[in-house]
């Protein structure tokens, strides 16, 4: 009789089968590649213990695939433009060790190849200049829970790294446990004028977390106005097939939404991730115009604070968002959206045309213009509401303090701190320098690497661009003060704006003729151009008790009733109903808290 | 016996099997999307095209996989973490059950031992006075450390202590007469007689040993000594991070230009795909161990 059950040893050979099938498939010559130009940027913001707000920003670029029939043999083309470096500013001999969290996978780089995590292009550069040689303390899972177990692990055993980042209350419990180096007297000699004024000491707001009762305990790595505030998009397509211009206002948003369901054109029209306000594809622009932001302390007018959240103009912003979900202009399931995937998603497969992001996802039509080539995303002003009011978050820009253990070498912080004025003097001043490797991220800019010579000797994309990044300033890969982004992109806009570009060198030229890096730079000078709108949080202190106490619970309440009245579960009247159960539940606390602090940094 | 041929039990029986066949395919849907986003094109990941059926089929993602050298130095490690960590748990767990379960043979602190073992497979130390005392033995940044803290597991010497009391008493007496040693009893009786359970024993360790992945993470300070597991674990919850300008600036670009085909979701369910496959093979060989091994050892004795 013939069994139709699979044995042991077929299931097995079934599954050798496979294997080998796997690897010849994966065995297969490459397919070539057509020539495509993306640039990919996300940021992921995350609520962590070890860093109260990890500002992550991601980019991936994609650029061309390179196919050089004709290259000019060596030494027939030259570099028209010849980088240098700022001066060392203070010798070590020998360099100090500093170990560190160091976050670069350079052992993931083809082995037997000339450099590795200890000698390479980036890695070599600080030594040099710097005379610091940066140690691995551990190498990061890259994943903050693991990374904070590790960290909190490692400094409960007595074992921490020489100098890592914290922020928030985790910082404030090492400040009081006294893990931490106090290094006010060597910042105020060593700090180079540059740095000081750069990172705003000792007035901008970020300093207030690591100076207390007049001693320095971090150096804090600060963000720009502009770096991932969002701002608002279209397709630009989509616009042209109905025949409508840019929408300026809330309302001419639902025109254009209505339109284009109606003309077939996509499901939805508006993109919305779960959280009214988050790290990309959100709906903070909507609200704020109507001039409020919820999770925002803004000024009472009476020299306090009051919690945005209860304010009527969110009561309307939100009316105005559950008529959009009731008529079908949002997709009904951004409920269960994270920013990205889903969000972007929402998005990228044309379910939606309108949408909400930092500058760096101006790029959500070149991802996909390989399958979707009339896709044109371009940049919608700021929404103006019933009042004519425009508004968006604005994005804390405090990061995360770096730090150092209790018990280093003063000579060593000295180095570190040098090492801070070296960098950001190379920053600020990367259009003297010459180092166009500054623009991305501060890659190396090595020929061979991230450039090569074309068979005009223009300078076009290398084989592994950006496989050298820096380890600069602890793991930190840039110096962190808020006018940084600013800084790299302010030459670069000044060559794309350039009508002759054969006034601009080989590299610069480079640089610009990328859409990608055109687009980040146009989005971002608009994220520039427009800080007016921002609506700031004006807490920014350490939590107190009851805030720490109370607030968590509160903000789920507020998510809980803002999500059902935008779906319909509640009316609009719940809103009334949540203000009072805010302030009866600990809220008036909280305010009276958060107010009492606002007054005590103002007096 | 009633027969079951009337339409309403074909029909009943039908419904069974459409509801099975629906709770099977419920079962393994998430499988077979991890398998078709592994063999997806980046656009298609990208507008979330994919879902039971690769989109622009395409195997790049597996070339990436099976040439990132970390992550074949992961799976080495791997596969030598179960081999030697099994084998030191069998070798472990026999030696310690073997004398606990001769409750026949007198044996000074037999009852106080298996107290502290008891205490000690209920209670664990916490990570960090465990990390310390790794630490002070000098285990950390060792293989070893990834194989001595398992090699002795409670719940295993239990199993098997009670496995070995349900061996026939008669067989040890007789073997006794003919003046075996204990090492005979172990090794010609007992051992050839409790091969369900040491099937099983081994099939937990060789699953625990290849899923584990947060002592990687904690003990092991460069990612080169990692475990599969570990590996994953970075690359899958971090695959955004990974490519991140802070905490782990320049893999971004360096993944650039792998990622010309390439996105995380894809690399990840490739890499995800190629490390279910050895465990699996595992199964079918000791299958059918398990559920007897399971419960003859956990009611006799």
């Amino acid at each position: 009789m013939h069994s139709s059950r699979l044995t042991r040893r077929q299931m097995l050979r079934a599954g050798v089968v496979a294997s080998g099938a796997t690897l010849v498939a994966a065995c297969t010559p490459n397919v070539v590649k057509e020539t495509v130009e993306v640039k990919q940027t996300v940021v992921v913001k995350e609520e962590v213990e070890v860093t109260s707000v990890v500002e992550k920003q991601v980019t991936t670029v994609v650029e061309k695939e390179v196919v050089v029939t004709a290259t000019p043999g060596p030494g027939e083309c030259e570099m028209d433009w010849t980088p240098t470096f700022p001066e060392p500013f203070k010798k070590y001999d020998p360099p100090v060790e500093v170990n560190i969290v160091l976050g670069e996978r350079y052992d993931s780089l083809p082995e037997n190849g000339p450099y590795n995590k200890y000698n390479n292009p980036m890695y070599n550069r600080i030594l040099e200049h710097t005379d610091v040689r940066y140690m691995s303390k551990w190498e990061p899972a890259g994943d903050p829970a693991a990374d904070s177990q590790k960290l909190n692990t490692a400094i409960a055993s007595g074992d921490p790294p020489d100098m890592w980042q914290a922020s928030g209350t985790f910082l404030q419990e090492l400040i009081d446990f006294g893990a931490l180096a106090e290094f006010k007297e060597i910042w105020e000699a060593t700090a180079s004028p540059l740095v000081k004024e750069k990172k705003g000491y000792p007035d901008h707001y970020a300093w207030k977390q690591v100076l207390q009762d007049g001693k320095l305990y971090g150096i804090p790595m600060q963000s720009g106005p502009a770096d991932n505030d969002d701002i608002g998009f279209i397709r630009q397509d989509w616009l042209d097939k109905v025949g409508m211009k840019m929408p300026e206002t809330i309302d001419d948003i639902t025109e254009v939404a209505r339109a284009w369901k109606k003309a077939g054109i996509c499901e939805y029209g508006i993109a919305a991730s779960k959280q009214l306000v988050t790290w990309m594809v959100d709906l903070a622009p909507v609200l704020g115009a109507y001039g409020h932001m919820p999770g925002a302390w803004v000024e009472d007018g009476a020299g306090g604070l009051t919690y945005d959240s209860l304010s009527d103009g969110v009561k309307q912003a939100l009316a105005q968002i559950r008529s959009w979900y009731a008529e079908g202009l949002m997709d009904p399931d951004f409920i269960t959206y994270d920013p990205y995937p889903g969000g972007y998603q929402s998005v990228s497969s044309e379910k939606c045309g309108i949408w909400f992001s930092p500058f760096w996802n101006y790029n959500i039509d070149l991802n996909v213009n390989e399958k979707i080539p009339e896709f044109l995303q371009v940049i919608m002003p700021y929404p103006k509401g019933p009042e004519g009011k425009q508004g968006r978050w604005a994005t804390m820009s405090w990061g995360a303090p770096v730090i150092f253990r209790a018990g280093l070498d003063p000579v060593v912080i000295e180095a570190l701190i040098n090492n801070l004025n070296w960098q950001t003097e190379f920053h600020a001043n990367w259009e003297k320098y010459q180092q166009y490797g500054a623009f991305d991220h501060d890659t190396a800019f090595l020929e061979g690497w991230d450039w090569a010579f074309d068979e005009n000797c223009e300078v076009v994309i290398g084989p592994y661009p950006g496989t050298w990044h820096c380890v600069e300033f602890g793991w930190n890969n840039n110096p962190g003060y808020p006018s940084q982004q600013y800084d790299i992109y302010a030459p670069a806009f000044k060559w794309m704006n350039e009508p002759d570009k054969t006034k601009l060198n080989k590299a610069q030229r480079y640089l610009v003729s990328s859409k990608a890096n055109q687009r980040s730079v146009e989005g971002f000078n608009y994220s520039y151009e427009t800080q007016a709108v921002q609506i700031v949080n004006q807490f920014w202190g350490t939590p107190g008790p009851k805030m720490t106490e109370r607030l968590p619970d509160l903000k789920t309440l507020e998510d809980t009733v803002f999500l059902n009245i935008i779906v319909g579960n509640d009316p609009i009247e719940r809103f009334d109903e949540f203000v009072q159960e805010w302030k009866a539940n600990g809220g008036d606390d909280i305010t009276a808290e958060v107010s009492a602090w606002y007054r005590s940094i103002n007096s | 016996m009633i027969a079951e041929n009337s339409l309403g039990d074909r029909l009943f029986t039908i419904f069974l099997y459409l509801m099975m066949a629906l709770l099977a395919f419920l079962c393994v849907a998430p499988f077979i999307h991890v398998i078709s986003l592994s063999l997806s094109s980046n656009a298609a990941i990208k507008m979330g095209a994919v879902g039971l059926w690769p989109v622009d089929f395409h195997t790049q993602n597996y070339q990436f996989v099976l040439k990132e050298p970390q992550f074949m130095r992961s799976f080495g490690v791997s596969v030598v973490r179960v081999v030697f960590g099994v084998s030191a748990m069998l070798i472990m767990t026999i030696m310690t059950a073997y004398p606990l379960s001769r409750d026949s043979v007198p044996m000074f602190g037999r009852t106080p031992f298996k107290m502290i073992m008891l205490f000690s497979g209920m209670f664990g130390g916490g990570l960090i006075p465990t990390y310390m005392a790794m630490r002070s033995l000098h285990l950390t940044n060792n293989f070893l450390v990834l194989i001595l803290p398992g090699a002795l597991a409670v719940f295993s010497v239990i199993l098997v202590m009670n496995f070995f009391r349900g061996i026939p008493v008669e067989l040890t007496e007789a073997a006794e007469l003919d003046g075996a040693s204990h090492w005979d009893i172990l090794f010609r009786i007992f051992l050839p007689v409790s091969l369900p359970v040491l099937a099983t024993i081994s099939l937990f360790s060789a699953v625990g040993h290849w899923n584990s992945w947060f002592d990687g993470v904690i003990y092991m300070d460069e990612i080169r000594m990692w475990p599969l597991q570990s590996y994953l674990y970075a690359r899958v919850t971090s695959q955004m991070i990974q490519k991140s300008g802070t905490a782990a600036g320049g893999t971004a670009e360096r993944m650039g230009q792998s990622f010309n085909e390439l996105t995380p979701e894809g690399l990840s369910t490739a890499m995800i795909l190629v490390a279910t496959i050895p465990i699996l093979l595992v199964y079918p060989f000791l299958q059918r161990y398990f559920v007897k091994g399971l419960t003859l050892g956990s009611v006799k004795g």
